[in-house]
């Protein structure tokens, strides 16, 4: 007692604040639902179904969701816990992205895992976890609690990946993912090590000011340099995790190998979170002002859109060869991490263009919902313990299932990119954005890169529709079973209506983003700058609405 | 003569060993090996924030490290079930025999 009191008076061990709870509500929830879990999993009665334990998570993660849209207008100025968390709309649009993009797959397994032989509570609390790591990796306002809750988010998912034991191809993408995943670790952590040794800190803002401090006082070469390695190995890392060329080995083998549901779910909501994560560490903690021309007279901005062009046309052309569906979906996503790159690329190549960024989060939930119904729909179908995963295996399923073929369509059509789909207005948006900053700046480096963009989509097309194809107009070729519960055709259902409600009423999810992106903390004065601008055209517009 | 290692030369056997690891990576193929490396780059890390925390008399290097050697021990359970599981599966750990996965 006597130690507490001192160490209190000191202002060691300062009780928090009750505001500052706050920031951890998102996360406490998920974090508590994986406990109570946990002790769900103890009490279970053996050779009994396991799917009440697939609603119990699916609804701890609504919870989550709903918190997030609870605190929605209540998001703090300041980062807290000594600037180490974020408690802002940005952080709690991508924090529902990723519960939602959870709860849909989580709803998708049961009948799947059942059909492998594997249907065991563990699957569902490594989801919970990972979803934990997530949500504090958008919160993130410090490297180190940027690299912790990036470690939790992957690890679940290496075990994840290899969570088939019974099948030697899930071992061999849960290897592949772990080596592959701890190396992009270890770059990004050599990084960080080198933008702490050079500024001295690890926080995002305190990391900018020392910037622009170093460069004031004329630093020498040796310190740029060591930052400007390190930002681009930051940058390596994240682009790892969002399969960006040239990253991306290991997506096409880790998505074919890896249980579908799970799948669905690596591929959007850690796409969803390595971006949001890049945008804030790159618009908070590294101005381009500062970092252009410490190396070789590159930004990141350069490497970032290198990232882009090889990405768009290594995934859409590859993508074209494959005749593995859950494959296909792989290269389709590396393609998307190309044109998501054209968002970041062209949004923070000057503070000016900051709130292009929208266009982004509108194609990350584009994007996530499709992709999660694609595959919800592809682990509906199952073959005695084998998954269905090639364009040959859809044979006739739309026929004999029209609510799945309705469904696949749906998405599919979104993910190519076709007009009522909010798919299509995600790749319109990304596009403007790139030729809208391409005019203004009158560089044509984004116009060469929406051009390559809109070409990739074009090829797109064509693996989309042959999916459509195979499913209504070719024989089927062996006969599979329908894997479904309740649950799973609601969610499916939920992605498909989702998809619609995005391309044909997108006013309101564009205001969503546009308020989330507004009201990122901790960013430079000339990007706040840029969202009061753009604040107030918001209001003199509501005002005009209302007269 | 007395001698005073400086910053630089903990830099420099920092880069080394990580450079060592990320060799050892990219050429070894036994898993296990494969596994060490990233453990030698993740270590090498770890001396860089030392060295730095040091350097800066600040304390934040120091719990970085910290949290980087907790992280590794996570890894490395997961990773040696992984590894588990593959023999199961293969008899045998050897990453350049992984080619089902290909077409």
């Amino acid at each position: 007692m006597q130690l507490l009191s001192t160490l209190t008076t000191l202002g060691l061990l300062t009780p928090p604040e009750g505001a500052e709870l706050v920031a951890l509500v998102p996360g406490a929830i998920v974090t508590l639902v994986a406990v109570v879990f946990i002790l769900l999993d103890v009490f279970h009665n053996k050779g009994t179904s396991r799917e009440y334990q697939a609603y119990f998570a699916a609804i701890g993660l609504v919870l989550t969701a709903a918190s997030c849209w609870y605190l929605w207008d209540m998001g703090l100025e300041r980062p807290v816990f000594f600037g180490m968390l974020y408690l802002d709309r940005y952080s709690l649009f991508f924090s529902g992205l990723a519960c939602a993009s959870a709860a849909l797959m989580i709803l998708a397994s049961p009948a799947f895992l059942r059909s492998h032989q594997m249907d065991r509570g563990e699957y569902y609390l490594l989801i919970l976890i990972s979803v934990a790591g997530m949500i504090f990796m958008v919160q993130a306002a410090d490297l180190l609690t940027m690299f912790i809750a990036f470690e939790v988010m992957s690890i679940p998912l290496y075990v994840l990946a290899s969570f088939l034991r019974k099948d030697s191809r899930s071992a061999e993408a849960g290897m592949k993912y772990f080596i592959l995943g701890a190396f992009s670790a270890a770059l990004m952590l050599y990084g960080i090590a080198l933008i702490y040794g050079a500024t001295g800190t690890t926080n995002l803002e305190y990391i900018r000011e020392n910037l622009f401090f170093l460069s004031a006082a004329g630093a020498s070469h040796g310190a740029f340099g060591m930052v400007m390695i390190g930002v681009l190995l930051i940058l390596s890392g994240l682009a790892f995790k969002v399969a960006a060329f040239p990253f991306h080995i290991w997506a096409p083998d880790v998505y074919t190998g890896s249980p579908t549901p799970s799948v669905g779910f690596m591929a959007t909501a850690v796409k969803v979170v390595g971006f949001a994560t890049m945008i804030r560490v790159f618009s908070v903690a590294f101005p381009l002002e500062v970092l252009r021309g410490g190396f070789f007279g590159w930004g990141w901005i350069d490497v970032a859109f290198v990232f882009a062009i090889g990405s768009m046309l290594l995934g859409n052309l590859v993508a074209v060869t494959q005749d593995n569906v859950k494959r296909m979906l792989a290269y389709y996503g590396i393609a998307h991490a190309g044109y998501l790159s054209i968002g970041f690329v062209a949004a923070n190549s000057h503070p000016s263009f900051f709130l292009h960024n929208d266009a982004i989060l509108y194609s990350l939930t584009a994007y996530t919902v499709a992709l999660v119904g694609a595959f919800g729909v592809l682990s509906y179908f199952g073959r005695r313990g084998e998954a269905v995963e090639t364009y040959a295996d859809l044979g006739q399923l739309g026929i004999k299932y029209p609510k799945m073929g309705m469904i696949m369509t749906i998405c599919v059509l979104s993910l190519a990119g076709v007009p009522p789909t909010g798919g299509f207005l995600a790749k319109f948006y990304i596009f403007r954005t790139g030729v809208d900053v391409g005019v203004q700046t009158g560089e044509m480096a984004f116009i060469y890169m929406v051009i390559v963009g809109v070409i990739g989509s074009v090829i797109g097309a064509y693996y989309y529709l042959k999916v459509i194809v195979y499913m209504y107009m070719k024989p089927a070729l062996r006969e599979v079973r329908p894997l479904a519960t309740k649950g799973k055709l609601w969610a499916l259902g939920a992605c498909a209506a989702a998809t619609l409600y995005l391309g044909v009423f997108p006013a309101k999810p564009i205001d969503v983003c546009r308020s989330a992106i507004m009201s990122m903390s901790g960013v430079p004065a000339e990007v706040q700058a840029t969202i009061d601008r753009g604040q107030m055209e918001l209001d003199r517009r509501l005002q005009v609405d209302e007269d | 003569m007395s001698w005073e290692p400086t910053l630089a030369h903990y830099l420099i056997l920092s880069a080394a060993v990580f450079t060592i690891g990320m060799v050892g990576v990219l050429v070894r193929r036994n898993a296990i090996i494969l596994f060490m490396s990233i453990e030698l780059m993740l270590n090498s890390v770890n001396l860089s924030f030392i060295a730095f925390a040091r350097y800066r008399v600040d304390l934040d290097g120091h719990i970085f490290a910290f949290f980087i050697m907790a992280v590794a021990a996570a890894e490395a359970a997961v990773a040696l079930a992984i590894v588990l599981h593959v023999f199961r599966h293969k008899r045998g750990i050897e990453v350049d025999e992984m080619q089902e996965l290909k077409h």
